[in-house]
């Protein structure tokens, strides 16, 4: 058989097992003989020793094939994917409201840190108290925005592997040929390590932090309801 | 050797010598061919394949001399696959050996 008898039935036979992308594959064995020929092979002997065209081209039919659906089911599952997604995207509006709330808190807590312990009193937000106290609560409140910051950072994170996952299956169910991707977040080692030890610390931080201040404004004020003593929570 | 073993080990064959480095297709089935009695051919099926999976990416290269040569070049999932299922079938490789040894 010559190259181009052979080259001829495999690209037949493609065609008749319904592989999609013919020409690139005709091209490889085309290259193939190109190599071989090169090497001193005759085409005849290049020809059997690739095996018969039409058990190669059977071959072939085992790989997934891409859209091969009935144009009628497509429709289906593409109106059934936008109502689907209509609801998902409902869901992922909420979920990003959310995670823009823990990062509005992260940077509220973290600016009355910053405002308590730096007397920072802007626009009377603060309630009077001793600066030992205000300086102890202004550590929690700096560790409290970290946690929300962290928070966020992971809520964000799988919001998007969801939104990921979900438009990876579409294309599958449509018929793409990639794997599925995970729904809960991918991090790194690295960062997965960092997010971790940086909780931790923020959490102690704030515990210790919070029942320090307590405890320094209970006794400064001689009393365990020191919001009392301070006037707190009365209007002016 | 019965056509139907090398079937289902030709593709941990190719995710190894991918494993090594990136090589084009012919170089691939050379490789294989020289040591495995397989029909040249049947190489590229397996390579399409693991394509359409995901386990391999191509691009081209041009070469000294001739068309630009098509390489391919395992992906992070590749990578993983291969791990596994040569773990995977080093043990079980090890066991038939014992059972028909008759140990």
């Amino acid at each position: 058989m010559t190259k181009t008898e052979y080259l001829e039935q495999l690209k037949g036979g493609l065609i008749r097992n319904n592989v999609p992308d013919t020409e690139e594959i005709v091209s490889e064995y085309e290259q193939h003989f190109a190599f071989k020929l090169a090497d001193g092979f005759s085409e005849e002997e290049i020809a059997a020793k690739l095996g018969a065209p039409g058990e190669i081209a059977a071959q072939f039919q085992g790989a997934k094939t891409t859209g091969k659906k009935k144009p009628g089911v497509k429709a289906v599952l593409i109106t059934g994917l936008a109502l689907l997604g209509a609801v998902e995207a409902a869901a992922y509006i909420a979920f990003f409201a959310f995670v823009v709330v823990l990062f509005a808190a992260a940077v509220a807590s973290a600016a009355a840190g910053v405002m308590l312990m730096a007397r920072l009193n802007i626009a009377g937000l603060l309630p009077s108290m001793p600066y030992a106290g205000a300086l102890l609560l202004g550590i929690c409140m700096i560790a409290l925005g970290v946690l929300f910051c962290v928070a966020g950072v992971y809520s964000f994170s799988i919001m998007r592997q969801l939104v990921r996952a979900s438009l990876r299956w579409r294309k599958n169910v449509l018929g793409g040929a990639l794997p599925n991707l995970p729904s809960s977040p991918q991090f790194s080692p690295k960062t997965r390590r960092a997010l971790r030890t940086l909780l931790l610390l923020a959490t102690v931080v704030f515990g210790v932090a919070f029942i320090a201040g307590f405890a320094v404004l209970s006794i400064q004020a001689g009393s365990l309801g020191f919001w009392h003593v301070f006037g707190w929570f009365v209007r002016a | 050797m019965n056509t139907q073993y090398k079937k289902g080990v030709l593709e941990l064959c190719v995710l190894s010598l991918l494993h090594e480095k990136d090589r084009y297709g012919y170089e691939i089935s050379e490789t294989l061919a020289k040591q495995i009695d397989i029909a040249d051919g049947t190489v590229y099926p397996i390579l399409r394949k693991l394509k359409s999976d995901g386990l391999v990416t191509t691009y081209l290269s041009e070469a000294s001399g001739g068309p630009p040569r098509k390489y391919y070049s395992l992906t992070n999932l590749g990578r993983k696959t291969f791990s596994f299922d040569r773990a995977e079938y080093l043990k079980f490789a090890k066991t038939i050996e014992s059972i028909l040894e008759g140990t």
